[in-house]
């Protein structure tokens, strides 16, 4: 149990998945939240997309996913780190992105599968960036505002939304052990199927 | 690319099904450009890899996308070439935009020198934008799921 105001990543992506209905596809980063994201969602797998690579391309990624398959939802889960790497998809998610997609942002304000260095400076907060963007950006920093992100969200609004989640440090679970392309095959049927 | 060069371009596309241009604006491209605003898709993207990876998702939906980038842009574009879209398995060509080696522009004539070595290892195709040949020779390279394709701007 952490008590610095920061949240279990395993736990938050329980609570991620468990939203997860039929319509709805997920989008994870190169690291420890796929590996986590993987060993939960087994259940789910054809609704997933594991990034093994591309650090910093799951905005865009989710982006070209929703324009692609409107009827869907798509969940786009992102490290604070991953995300600086590529903020001007930020701006291109504002200007083309649908209120179907939400960005999950574990903001542990350090690149953990790197050792811990941090990836951000004191007194900087990555929800204002999002915010500066012009992307509808709250917080959360206990599972009662997750849950309350949720709620929200249940109706579907015109724009993207996003939720930053401070998350503590934890090893990572399991190695993703499937082949990229029999996940990209699987994914991609399951959006041909539902379209 | 002058005006006729530039119809055989949107030709070949158009023919090909192409439906979303994916771009970081770059010189000689506007009546492209323009094309796909009024009559398909034309996202433009903050940088080259992004593009790639918003083609990446387009491609995995079944929609067809084309990335249009210029030389200068390939560097960038590598890496979610090479861990996404390649890795992935995932089709959609990236049409590569020469300036040359006689460019004005003296740093753009050093990354041609360049980022041609950089094509030869992709194996990248080259085509002329000249007539009903390239527009041909296009869908050929589509349907062999050729990735990486050269133009002269």
């Amino acid at each position: 149990m952490n008590t610095d105001k920061t949240l279990e990543r395993g736990e938050v992506l329980r609570m991620i998945v468990d939203h997860v209905g039929d319509d709805v596809c997920l989008i994870s980063p190169l690291g420890y939240i796929t590996r986590d994201l993987f060993s939960l969602t087994a259940e789910r797998r054809e609704q997933c997309f594991y990034c093994m690579g591309s650090m910093g391309s799951v905005v865009p990624l989710a982006l070209g996913v929703s324009l692609s398959s409107p009827a869907k939802r798509v969940f786009a889960i992102e490290g604070d780190g991953s995300l600086l790497m590529n903020l001007g998809a930020l701006v291109t998610l504002r200007r083309y992105g649908k209120g179907k997609i939400l960005l999950f942002v574990f903001d542990n304000r350090c690149y953990e599968s790197t050792g811990g260095q941090p990836s951000q400076p004191q007194g900087f907060n990555i929800e204002e960036v999002c915010r500066a963007a012009g992307l509808e950006t709250s917080v959360a920093t206990d599972t009662r505002e997750i849950e309350q992100f949720f709620e929200l969200r249940k109706t579907t609004p015109d724009s993207p939304a996003v939720l930053v989640i401070k998350v503590a440090l934890a090893p990572p679970r399991v190695r993703v052990d499937e082949e990229p392309k029999l996940i990209a095959d699987r994914f991609s049927n399951w959006l041909s199927r539902r379209r | 690319m002058n005006r006729e060069e530039t119809q055989h371009l949107i030709d070949a596309l158009d023919g090909c099904g192409v439906k979303y241009l994916i771009v970081v604006p770059a010189t000689g491209l506007e009546a492209l450009f323009y094309h796909f605003e009024t009559h398909g898709h034309c996202i433009y993207a903050t940088r080259e890899e992004e593009a790639v990876a918003i083609a990446t998702g387009l491609a995995l939906g079944g929609e067809k996308a084309i990335v249009v980038m210029a030389q200068a842009g390939v560097g960038n574009a590598l890496n979610a070439v090479f861990t996404l879209a390649d890795a992935y398995g995932v089709c959609f060509p990236i049409l590569v935009c020469f300036r040359g080696k006689e460019d004005p522009n003296l740093v753009q004539r050093i990354s041609a020198s360049q980022t041609q070595l950089v094509l030869n290892a992709l194996e990248c195709a080259e085509i002329s934008w000249d007539g009903d040949a390239s527009k041909q020779k296009f869908k050929e390279l589509i349907a062999g799921r050729q990735r990486w394709i050269k133009c002269a701007i």
